[in-house]
């Protein structure tokens, strides 16, 4: 496979990139502290949490984006050679995801380990948290390919990126805030449950509250969400929709990135 | 061609600008075109040896010159012998001594029976370079054909002359 000389280079690169060490190391001090000062335990797991949907989004979007730009002319140079786009392609995300996504295990896990995660009750969050940690990694790095494929003009490239990220994790909370408010003498729990389901950051936070038992944080859709995702379907559909999140912008950046005349 | 990338194990490209990597030597990124080639034709190291880059080549290219960077860019598309070059402003930021060395060189290797094509404005280097040329002026083709038609065309021996003469032409 010469998707995997590609990998093997850029894993070579980012070894020794600043951002993506700084960008683990961050993620240690973070979840160290709010390990030894949070309150301990699901507490500290909570604000984690919020710390997680915000950070991994944002790094995974700018830092996607920035480095696609910057390798702009060298994918040129690559693409005068004989490989196959598709390959070049596989290599160059698999070689981007697979260092951000290893210093988020690595930032967010190790303290964990040497902080001792108790008696093993924090396990299964633990375990949800890191996965939806590595999926909105997988996602927002390959929406970040994207709109460096779509935008050749790098102002308007980072612009997008910083746009998606507010919307994200902020205006999209806001506007459902805004619709439950707005509507709140009707039955709102499955509109709002679908719409949810169309925010990968917001699926995540639910996802991870639920285990934790903070239903109630949720207001008083809560119950709702938690008949929904708390169920094994609940959570199937959520994984599959998180998941989706991840192959739907893949597949239409590697489809652009097949296509375009560069 | 049909999607199969093979042909390209034939076409040396030199881009205008080579930005490599930052974080990588000459090296891994000599080894990872190698990589990316199943040919195994015995490389050709002759450029890195005139443009002194033997000793840069452990170097993180992050810390090479501008010129420098060039240098190992031109040399890279020598390296595998490729029967058609395609060379984008060659000589654009390399210092006079290296662009002999490479304007010697595309000269030999056109000799060799190599197809090259090359773009430039500086168009007083080209006279010794080509044998045909494509004058293109705003996205339209101006002129096409040898340099010697073109030379009887607008009556001028320079190269730089005969292409301001069909730019004036065109004004008329």
């Amino acid at each position: 496979m010469t998707a995997t000389k590609v990998l093997r280079y850029e894993l070579q690169d980012l070894r020794r990139s600043r951002w993506v060490f700084g960008y683990g190391l961050l993620l240690l001090v973070l979840t160290d502290s709010l390990l030894r000062f949070g309150g301990g335990g699901p507490r500290a797991l909570v604000s984690l949490l919020n710390v997680v949907l915000v950070l991994v989004p944002l790094v995974s979007i700018l830092f996607g984006t920035m480095y696609l730009y910057g390798a702009r002319d060298f994918i040129e140079l690559l693409l005068a050679q004989p490989i196959r786009r598709s390959e070049l392609f596989a290599g160059l995300y698999a070689g981007l995801v697979l260092p951000l996504a290893l210093a988020f295990v690595f930032g967010v896990g190790l303290p964990f380990a040497w902080g001792g995660a108790g008696d093993g009750s924090l396990a299964r969050p633990l375990a949800t948290l890191l996965s939806v940690g590595v999926l909105l990694t997988l996602a927002f790095t390959a929406i970040a390919f994207l709109i460096s494929l779509l935008f050749d003009d790098r102002a308007r490239g980072f612009g997008l990126a910083l746009l998606l990220w507010l919307a994200a994790t902020a205006l999209y909370d806001a506007a459902l805030v805004f619709v439950a408010v707005a509507w709140a003498d009707y039955p709102l729990e499955l509109p709002l449950l679908g719409l949810t389901l169309l925010n990968p950051v917001d699926l995540g936070r639910v996802l991870l509250l639920l285990q934790l038992d903070s239903a109630a944080l949720l207001g008083y859709t809560g119950a709702v969400f938690e008949r929904f995702f708390g169920s094994a379907l609940g959570v199937a559909v959520s994984a599959a929709a998180l998941l989706a999140w991840c192959a739907l912008p893949l597949g239409l950046a590697g489809r652009r990135f097949r296509r375009k005349d560069f | 061609m049909n999607g199969d990338p093979s042909y390209r194990t034939d076409v040396g490209y030199m881009p205008q600008q080579a930005r490599f990597p930052e974080n990588l030597t000459g090296r891994e990124v000599i080894r990872l075109l190698r990589d990316l080639r199943a040919d195994a034709v015995p490389e050709d190291d002759e450029l890195f040896e005139s443009f002194g880059l033997v000793r840069e080549l452990d170097k993180p290219i992050r810390t090479l010159s501008g010129g420098t960077r060039q240098k190992l860019n031109a040399a890279v598309a020598f390296m595998f012998r490729p029967a058609i070059l395609i060379l984008d402003e060659p000589t654009a930021g390399l210092d006079p001594i290296a662009s002999g060395i490479l304007k010697a060189r595309i000269l030999r290797a056109r000799d060799e029976g190599r197809s090259i094509l090359l773009t430039s404005h500086v168009l007083s280097e080209l006279d010794e370079l080509v044998d045909d040329v494509v004058f293109l002026l705003e996205g339209r083709v101006e002129f096409e054909g040898s340099l010697r038609r073109l030379r009887e065309a607008t009556g001028e021996h320079r190269l730089e002359r005969a292409i301001a003469r069909l730019m004036q032409r065109g004004v008329r």
